[in-house]
């Protein structure tokens, strides 16, 4: 069997949730007024409807997903359940058996596959894409679909009853948006056409900076964010520093990687503008083009960087061009995922 | 030149709360390695129930801190990375897996997998299925032996019927109210053990011949459905109970760290010759199973 070297998004899919709710529609819940579009940039998010879970969100990405890739259901060897929020009833739940993954394989055929959820915060999608860019390079798996669907803002209600004010650990919940993003990962066999790079790292001793967790005053989930601390300079300083390492022993900079895009984490406006300058600074090299949905979406959680590749696809702007893709996250994970997507389609 | 298991262990039984006993378990399995914390470069935690309902960070990164294993990239020290699995009692064999492609990557040196269950409250509840367990493999590379082969799953074919679940842990707000961080559901059909058994039974049967072997030639390492459960699978597969080792001991289910419990048991009893091959073997919520054989 021939080494593969590389692995490619092959595939690309996503799926909203028709309901769209206003940043002004939101906050007319929170007992506190809170400047959320002045502090994020954030206009509305999509909400999911009653008859809309974790597994329904999924599901669909899954099949929008499949219906442009070149392989079948029943062709894939691994199917990766990433998302943070684990709803599958009508009903408010978290459920932490059987495996999401399972339910998704299930309900779009994929007899064959190895089925696992992963879980690791924003991270999680991205950690989904590396486990299966390492088992193509191992020769373990052919064909992984990674998945998640994000029904993530009954945190935002949660925290509009309870945020007291701007400052407030639950501010960021107020943030998020409901979504779900597939993608199917094959080998690569053309340089214009691979993930480059894929790379991650645990920042332990900051991982009690941010909770997800039950509320205990509202019958509802919580996240619980020292924002100040995450998104201190040390802490954004962590990416570009991890990214100049890993490159340098490969004998390249961020300048000779000649990136087209970058995409950042979509937490908000400012913040990503922030880890761009913080960015461009320690690189001491500009910084390509910054790529955002955050002011029609929010903050999606898992899926955010794929919605973004979406768009620009369906804009006709990254075919072709090399993207990079910045994940950050409670743990905290960062790391850089860099690629070309030349043959990716989207509808 | 193979994945192997390089030291295991079990908690004592004394802590509370399921990162207690992934700490314990994780930090006695270095121990017996004689490896510090530092020198992990891939941590998975495939514990199902856990303090507090948290799900997130992962609770991999909170074990992690625990373990002084790359607390702040910034300061030097090696590159760690870490997340959590979810699959019921499978989900230590995927674990091992995506392990296995992470040492041949020469990413990391290293992999540990924690697991570990607990009520969400911390104190033990009659309805409750689970006990409160830990439990750590450290895995690595070694040249002289083939070490773990590939994962088999093999999953129950019953429809798509979402509805009706053998085996379901969830935290219900409607039920819970504002007391969420403390309360869980968890349902499990008792009528379904026989299925598990016959379902796990086939897929052990089928991985033992696509390697190549017979029943006779393995020792069977396995999870606990039940009590007698290993009994029930040496009767399905036709073996004697001698070849087939799950947890003992335990009145209630130590789900994801029942594989390692059961391998740690066979090893410190001096059931497992150095030259017979061990068949994990997993049967969990879906129902779906997993196996892997470790080759001497």
């Amino acid at each position: 069997m021939s080494v593969t070297t590389h692995s490619r998004f092959e595939s690309i899919g996503v799926h909203l949730p028709r309901r769209a709710q206003s940043t002004d529609e939101l906050l007319q819940q929170c007992a506190t007024p809170v400047p959320l579009e002045d502090l994020t940039g954030i206009r509305s998010r999509r909400v999911c409807g009653d008859d809309e879970d974790s597994v329904s969100l999924a599901v669909a990405a899954a099949r929008d997903c499949l219906s442009r890739s070149r392989h079948r259901a029943e062709d894939l060897d691994i199917v990766i359940f990433t998302s943070i929020s684990r709803v599958h009833s009508d009903a408010p739940r978290m459920s932490f058996e059987p495996s999401m993954a399972g339910l998704v394989k299930r309900a779009i055929g994929a007899r064959r596959a190895i089925h696992l959820d992963v879980s690791n915060a924003c991270a999680g999608f991205m950690s989904g894409v590396q486990i299966v860019d390492r088992m193509i390079k191992s020769g373990v798996v052919r064909t992984g679909l990674v998945v998640s669907g994000e029904k993530i803002t009954p945190i935002a209600a949660t925290a509009a009853h309870e945020v007291t004010d701007a400052r407030d650990p639950q501010v960021a919940s107020l943030t998020v948006g409901d979504s779900g993003a597939a993608v199917v990962i094959d080998r690569s066999d053309d340089e214009a056409d691979r993930i480059h790079h894929i790379e991650l790292v645990t920042s332990a001793a900051f991982s009690t900076l941010c909770y997800g967790m039950p509320s205990d005053r509202w019958a509802g989930m919580a996240m619980y964010a020292d924002n100040r601390a995450m998104h201190a300079r040390d802490r954004i300083q962590l990416w570009p520093r991890f990214q100049m390492d890993v490159l340098a022993k490969e004998g390249a900079t961020f300048e000779s990687e000649h990136y087209d895009f970058v995409v950042q984490h979509q937490v908000g406006a400012l913040a990503m503008h922030l880890f761009c300058r913080v960015g461009a600074a320690m690189f001491r090299a500009p910084m390509p083009e910054s790529l955002s949905v955050v002011e029609e979406f929010g903050n999606t959680a898992t899926t955010s960087h794929v919605l973004v590749l979406h768009q620009a696809l369906h804009q006709g702007r990254v075919q072709g061009k090399k993207v990079l893709l910045v994940p950050a996250a409670s743990g905290i994970v960062v790391g850089f995922v860099s690629a070309t997507l030349s043959s990716v389609r989207v509808a | 030149m193979g994945v192997v298991i390089q030291a295991s262990a079990t908690t004592t039984g004394t802590e509370t709360g399921a990162l207690a006993h992934a700490v314990s378990a994780a930090r006695r399995c270095l121990e017996r390695a004689g490896v510090a914390g530092e020198e992990v470069g891939l941590l998975l935690y495939v514990g199902l129930y856990r303090d507090d309902n948290i799900v997130e960070p992962a609770i991999a990164a909170l074990v992690q801190r625990e373990l002084g294993m790359c607390l702040d990239y910034a300061k030097g020290g090696r590159p760690g990375f870490s997340f959590d699995i979810l699959n019921g009692a499978c989900g230590v064999l995927n674990a091992v897996q995506i392990a296995q492609a992470y040492l041949a990557s020469g990413q990391v040196s290293r992999a540990l997998v924690v697991s570990a269950d607990a009520h969400p409250s911390g104190h033990d509840h009659d309805g409750f299925p689970y006990a409160a367990s830990g439990a750590a493999l450290l895995l690595g590379l070694d040249e002289r032996v083939p070490g773990f082969g590939r994962l088999y799953v093999l999953d129950e074919d019953d429809g798509d019927d979402r509805s009706a679940f053998d085996v379901e842990g969830f935290l219900s707000f409607g039920e819970a109210g504002t007391s969420g961080r403390k309360h869980i559901t968890v349902r499990r059909d008792q009528a379904a053990a026989a299925r598990a058994v016959a379902l796990l039974s086939t897929a052990l049967t089928r991985a033992v011949s696509a390697e190549g072997l017979a029943l006779d030639d393995v020792v069977v390492v396995t999870t606990r459905w039940s009590p007698g459960f290993s009994a029930a699978l040496a009767a399905a597969c036709g073996v004697s109970v001698e070849r087939v080792w799950s947890a003992t001991g335990w009145t209630k289910d130590p789900v994801s760290s029942a594989l390692t419990i059961a391998y740690d048991d066979a090893v410190r009893s001096g059931r497992l010759s150095a030259k017979v091959p061990v068949l994990f073997a997993a049967v969990g919520s879906g129902l779906t199973t997993a196996c892997v054989l470790l080759r001497p």
